[in-house]
């Protein structure tokens, strides 16, 4: 064996490639390894090939089987003679052309008289094979009917219906829809009458309905009909028979009606029926969801189970398969491992939603179903696209909480066993969603998994609005950094990865040594908590909307310092963080207070010109309502002391936001990236949390919040310390605060700006000046301070 | 190279808890090859766990290289090579895809992980199955990938743990050639077995770990002069009758 090896050689102490190419070459094997395993090619493809033309099938198949039980319906009515049996068949026809009758010059007059959007409405109903009821001319009484004859139903002297032509039946008028297919009736007669007991026969179920006809006399004519008194039997226990009891009854009454009528005007020829009652039906403002309502569900779960195999395999396999060891041995973090997994998990999840949305599509075009199920619009690009993006957020997120549990555990039968659950209370919020008055507004669209499930149904009824569907996005996207970060925690951990005697709760365990910035993983678990915790503590806030306005600030005030400055100083605490590092909490160069005064006063104008800004480019409008809310908020806080307004909303938010967006946060990203791609991400979130959580949210505050949360996160990295960027944002936040409170004054002094008008030339240059004093003063003056160790690259 | 000093790990908490390594200390030099040799649940696997750094020691510390493991567990982790017997192999990549990942994993370029793969699978005699998927892969023929993972990013140390596990005659002969070449190329070798007739063929050192404790070490030769025994099977028949270390004379 020739040896090929170096002489005892010593490995580089860091990577020669960088962290872009390892992270796509773990990415790169995760995916192979799953994509090649035929198991998860079966949940991926085959499912949604199988599952939807079949469940196609089903929903035609009993459509269908539906329209075919209405139109082969067939009643057995059971009478004592033949002229009994003629003279009900003659009445049930008549009775049965009057309603036919009465039912087309109800819905012309409808036509006539309603609306648009009635007309459509009786269309409808006549396309669903509704057609208009006439109970309204006839009064039915129900109840037991006794005192009938006796005898037995000796023999059926009617022939196949379908074979003949004169048989006692009434066939189906309108053959080419089966919606408005009618019952059949077979008239049994007894071969002799005086044996027949109606109430066994029907009790029996024999028949479906006993009559008996006592006629006085009759020539067969119904025009000359004799008064005749009829006793119907039906039996009560079967719903057949006292539908047909009612079918009977209601021809009857329209016969006996009509006759009447046309007997009275005979001597009166302008009498009318006293009360004439034309029904109508409108639609619900709940949709009929039916089929339609389990689609997302449907959608959904056979999306997430595309990545629950690759979950399992990826994770518990690993260590089931012995080969978990040798990985977490290579000098990468587990988050990157971790990370690797979730992108393959999330991909074949992915493609597992695409290939369903796929075979969705191509089932209901196959089967004609797409007006029956989306409308007229059918499937629509902007359908599929609005239903991936949806996916796509809720792949991001069930990837994350299959990996937290697959990690959690030692082989594929305990995570099998952690899935289950998951998989079935996932089925819970989908069910939910059926139930009427379940909207996507409000606390509802923070709740995980009943949100994603909203949306989509919402998406599938294209009823999508926008702030809710924004709210139920972030915030899943929020659980899923939590979820992730939980699964950070717990991959390849002492217990997991080695099958040490390690506990779960070894997870919580402090840390024995001090850090000086939060790690990611704390960084991001904190965040994911803190958006919900402030997404639940702003609807609390607007449940106090009747209180004091004094007080709703000062409530708002304790809050923000309760999230902001106390939340992540116990996980601080908890983890053992360097308080001074964390936060930032470092004495800045004198020089650059100046700097920080001038960009805080002066930043105002600009922020305010890019709400305008969002507004004309149509990224957000501030509708008339939502500008009558400021005007009536701002009115009310007239009579709030300008101080305390300075301190609840100038300096509180200044100072914690701060702390934590700025402190908090940026040191934490500093610590793993660069300066800008930690300054900018920094920013986003502060832009995200001022849309998502604040009172009355808004997109029209992204932007510019975003902008100015970059600008503190530069002066933060610059200066490196956290109190000139707060002193700047607490001079931003009260000059607005000053400027509204004055507003009227300085209106009628000629300054100012009314509503979504442009600022005056002059106050846009004074600020875009100061602004820029301010950024250079600051880059000047902190041009020859070194950087930290940890502070990586120029900014 | 290989510094090993006062090594502890304790499992559990409390009435619970069991010492798996016992202030375990030793010493490996360049070009030299340690027995760590114990019964089943005697430590080995846990010890050569906190060398490479998955296991985090109670207490105690490791140095490789004037580095501590505690310190620097990624710069560690590079210098290190593992085999173990009981690793698996990804069922649906093939032997090149394998080593080329780890190659990439341990930061190698793609131009230096095809030429290391390319160096190992001559070395290792994988050419024939290079290409074929793990899961169609004889056992032999899995070990030997094994090893040539171990040596894909050309490390100076080299920990094997029950490396002849489960092989026929000839694919331990192959990696008592694996362990030689490594001892050619002046690696820092520890191999943990019970296989204690092979470990005499192998092996430079031992150390002889009882109850997560080491009670004796040395060369063979100075092993025969404390114990009076000629094999090691026979000094660890003696240790497993002794009740307590105290009769093995520690």
């Amino acid at each position: 064996m020739s040896t090929g090896l170096k002489s005892n050689s010593q490995v580089s102490e860091s990577p020669k490639t960088n962290l872009w190419y390892r992270s796509r070459l773990f990415a790169q094997k995760e995916l192979r390894e799953t994509l090649r395993d035929r198991r998860t090619i079966i949940t991926l493809l085959a499912m949604p090939l199988l599952l939807y033309p079949l469940l196609g099938m089903v929903f035609r198949f009993l459509a269908v089987s539906q329209l075919k039980k209405t139109a082969g319906t067939e009643y057995v009515v059971a009478v004592g003679t033949e002229v009994e049996a003629l003279w009900l068949k003659t009445a049930i026809d008549f009775g049965d052309r009057v309603l036919e009758a009465r039912a087309a010059r109800a819905a012309a007059e409808l036509r006539a008289l309603a609306p648009a959007d009635s007309t459509a409405t009786v269309s409808n109903n006549e396309k669903n094979g509704e057609k208009p009821s006439t109970e309204g001319d006839v009064s039915i009484s129900t109840g037991n009917r006794s005192g009938l004859q006796s005898g037995t139903v000796a023999s059926d002297n009617t022939k196949n219906p379908e074979k003949s032509s004169d048989s006692s039946e009434s066939t189906p008028t309108d053959s080419e829809s089966l919606f408005s297919a009618k019952p059949r009736m077979r008239i049994l007669t007894a071969n002799d009458p005086a044996t027949l007991n109606l109430n066994l026969s029907v009790a029996t179920l024999e028949a479906d309905l006993g009559a008996k006809v006592e006629l006085q006399s009759w020539d067969g004519s119904v025009e000359v009909m004799q008064p005749a008194l009829v006793r119907l039997t039906s039996n009560r226990d079967s719903m057949t028979s006292r539908d047909a009891q009612r079918y009977v009854e209601d021809r009857l009454q329209a016969a006996s009606t009509s006759i009447v009528l046309r007997q009275a005007r005979q001597y009166n020829p302008g009498i009318r029926m006293p009360v004439r009652i034309t029904l109508d039906s409108v639609a619900s403002n709940q949709k009929s969801r039916g089929f339609l309502g389990l689609l997302p569900l449907v959608l959904l779960l056979m999306t997430v189970t595309g990545g629950v195999y690759p979950a399992i395999d990826l994770t518990a396999g690993e260590r089931e398969r012995d080969t978990l060891e040798t990985l977490i041995a290579l000098p990468v973090s587990r988050v990157h491992l971790l990370l690797a997994k979730y992108v393959a998990v999330f991909t074949v999840t992915l493609l597992t939603g695409l290939v369903n949305i796929l075979a969705m599509t191509a089932t209901v075009y196959a089967l004609q179903m797409e007006t029956q199920l989306f409308g007229e619009n059918g499937i629509s690009i902007y359908l599929g696209l609005s239903l991936l993006s949806i996916l796509i957020v809720f792949g991001l997120f069930y990837s994350a909480v299959l990996l937290a549990l697959t990690s959690a555990s030692r082989s594929f039968k305990e995570a099998q066993a952690y899935l289950i659950p998951l998989m079935l209370m996932s089925i819970a919020p989908g069910l939910v969603i059926l139930l009427p008055g379940w909207h996507l507004e409000g606390l509802i669209s923070g709740i995980p998994l009943v949100n994603m499930l909203l949306l989509a149904r919402d998406v599938f009824e294209g009823s999508v609005q926008i702030l809710p569907a924004m709210v139920a996005v972030v915030s899943t996207l929020f659980y899923a950094a939590c979820a992730l970060t939980l699964a950070a925690r717990i991959f390849g951990t002492d217990a997991i990865a080695v099958g040490s005697r390690g506990t779960w709760s070894d997870l919580w365990k402090r840390p024995s040594m001090e850090s000086t910035a939060a790690p990611l993983s704390t960084a991001l678990f904190t965040l994911a908590l803190m958006f919900p915790l402030y997404f639940f503590a702003s609807g609390v806030l607007n449940r106090t909307a009747g209180t004091a306005p004094a007080i709703r600030l000062m409530t708002g005030g304790g809050l923000t310092i309760l999230l902001f400055g106390l939340f992540p100083l116990a996980i601080a605490r908890f983890r053992r963080l360097n308080l001074s590092g964390t936060w930032q909490l470092y004495p800045p160069l004198s020089r650059i207070w100046p700097a920080a005064i001038i960009i805080g006063l002066g930043t105002w104008p600009w922020v305010y010109e890019l709400v305008l800004m969002t507004q004309q480019l149509g990224i957000a409008q501030i509708d008339e309502d939502r500008l009558k809310q400021v005007a009536d908020v701002l009115e009310r806080w007239k009579a709030i002391p300008l101080a305390l307004m300075v301190v609840c909303l100038g300096v509180i938010p200044g100072v914690f936001e701060e702390l934590f967006f700025r402190g908090f946060l940026l040191s934490s990203f500093r610590a793993v990236f660069r300066p800008w791609p930690s300054i900018i991400l920094c920013g986003l979130i502060f832009g995200v949390f001022h849309v998502i959580a604040a009172e009355g949210a808004a997109f029209e505050r992204l932007l510019p919040s975003a902008t100015l949360g970059c600008l503190l996160a530069w002066i933060a990295v610059r200066s490196n310390s956290v109190f000139p960027g707060m002193l700047a944002h607490v001079l931003h936040n009260s000059s607005l605060l000053v400027i509204a409170h004055y507003r009227d004054e300085l209106s009628s002094m000629a300054i100012g700006a009314s509503q979504q008008e442009h600022l005056p030339g002059l106050w846009l240059l004074i600020s875009a000046a100061a602004l820029l004093t301010g950024v250079i003063w600051i880059t000047f003056t902190t041009r020859q301070k070194p950087m930290t160790s940890h502070h990586l690259g120029d900014i | 190279m290989i510094s090993v000093q006062k090594l502890t790990r304790i499992f559990g908490e409390g009435d619970d808890s069991v010492v798996a390594v016992n202030e375990l200390s030793f010493q490996v030099a360049p070009g030299e090859v340690y027995g760590l040799l114990g019964a089943n649940g005697a430590g080995k696997t846990t010890t050569l766990r906190m060398i490479m750094g998955l296991l985090s020691p109670s207490s105690g510390d490791v140095e490789i290289l004037g580095q501590h493991v505690s310190s620097h567990p990624d710069r560690i982790k590079r210098q290190i090579g593992l085999v173990s017997a009981s690793a698996g192999l990804y069922q649906w990549l093939t032997p090149r895809e394998i080593l080329e990942f780890f190659a990439g994993g341990y930061g190698l370029t793609r131009e230096e992980a095809t030429a290391q793969v390319a160096r190992l699978a001559e070395l290792m005699d994988l050419h024939r199955f290079l290409d074929r998927r793990s899961a169609t892969l004889s056992t032999g023929q899995k070990q030997r990938v094994n090893l040539a993972r171990a040596l894909v990013h050309d490390p100076p140390v080299v920990l094997l743990d029950e490396p002849t596990r489960g092989l026929d005659v000839v694919g331990s002969q192959v990696v008592f050639d694996f362990v030689r070449t490594l001892r050619e190329a002046r690696k820092a070798i520890v191999v943990c077995t019970h296989q204690l007739d092979e470990a005499e063929r192998l092996c430079d050192r031992f150390g002889l770990l009882f109850r997560g404790q080491l009670i004796r070490e040395g060369t063979l030769t100075e092993l025969r002069e404390q114990t009076g025994r000629q094999s090691i099977v026979e000094m660890f028949v003696d240790l497993l009758r002794a009740p307590s270390k105290a009769e093995v004379g520690v």
